[in-house]
């Protein structure tokens, strides 16, 4: 009995939809992202102190990396992360209207994706591989670990472009592909920074 | 050459070798994953590597916190001048976050 009434004298839980001051699925995908950050970090540190180490840097007879056309890719990625708050701020607005930038998102971030993968290609004929230097194997591990994270997240991206075009789009999913896509953009000149400079 | 004279050797030995080590603390301090043959750059990239790898967890809590508040505060400004809105139309004031908002054709 006593019981009873002490549930009874606990707060309700807000309803679901009401007006949560950040939902769940947003929390859980920030905590994830810190994780995911905390990892490129540690192989941001590792690679640093490497470079710094070594006595001669390009290691000699390896290919140097092709610093302009990444920039024109980096270009790329940070455009999509521009459309990406227009999509944010027509979706407060007037949901519809979030399709077009959002779409403009999923082409400029595939764009950035099929660039990379071409310059991988480039790279590998040219004789810089996993085995082959310490810079091959930093480079293939971080920005093959980068280009995976690109690709989920134009997964959601695509998965959130999807469900707004046949007229529903929970907020909170919004809310996630957002937080993951700010990452795989946010993340990149630092990656570019570090590996290509 | 006996068991004893030996280990009287060794001893003898070690300490000139002990001596040069603590001459040269650099060298001694060298370890097969500190690349300290390297000199100051590698010292130089393992201490900027602790300082980043050591503050960035508190700035990212701290950045996390930092917009929980403003949304907090946000929402509490909004409920006070009684622009937030029910749960059944859009929340303009939850921004981009919490309920589903359908979209119209």
């Amino acid at each position: 009995m006593g019981a009873t009434t002490t549930l009874h004298a606990l707060p309700r839980p807000p309803q679901s939809g009401g007006a949560q001051l950040v939902p769940s699925a947003v929390m859980a995908m920030l905590i994830f992202v810190v994780t995911e950050i905390m990892l490129f970090a540690g192989f941001v540190s590792a690679f640093t102190i490497m470079r710094r180490s070594a006595l001669v840097w390009p290691p000699p007879g390896q290919p140097r990396l092709p610093v302009m056309e990444t920039a024109a890719n980096t270009a790329l990625l940070l455009a999509s992360g521009v459309t990406l708050v227009i999509a944010h701020r027509a979706f407060r607005r007037h949901a519809p209207d979030a399709r077009t930038p959002l779409l403009a998102t999923l082409l400029l971030g595939s764009a950035f994706v099929v660039l990379q993968g071409r310059e991988w290609v480039q790279l590998l004929a040219a004789g810089l591989t996993m085995t082959s230097s310490t810079l091959g194997s930093f480079f293939y591990l971080v920005v093959g670990l980068h280009a995976l994270h690109a690709v989920v997240a134009l997964g959601l991206v695509a998965s959130a472009w999807s469900r707004l075009r046949r007229g529903f789009l929970a907020r909170s999913f919004f809310g996630v592909t957002e937080v993951f896509w700010y990452f795989v953009v946010g993340i990149w000149p630092l990656l570019y920074w570090r590996l290509y400079l | 050459m006996s068991a004893r004279a030996r280990r009287c050797a060794a001893t003898w030995s070690a300490a000139p070798v002990a001596a040069l080590l603590a001459a040269a603390p650099g060298t001694a301090r060298a370890c097969a994953v500190c690349m300290g043959g390297a000199g100051d750059r590698a010292e130089t990239g393992f201490l900027l590597g602790s300082l980043f790898l050591s503050a960035l967890p508190l700035v990212l809590v701290g950045a996390i916190v930092l917009w929980i508040r403003r949304r907090a505060r946000l929402l509490t400004a909004e409920a006070a001048s009684g622009s937030l809105r029910s749960p059944e139309t859009p929340a303009r004031c939850a921004s981009s976050l919490g309920t589903a908002q359908p979209a119209r054709r």
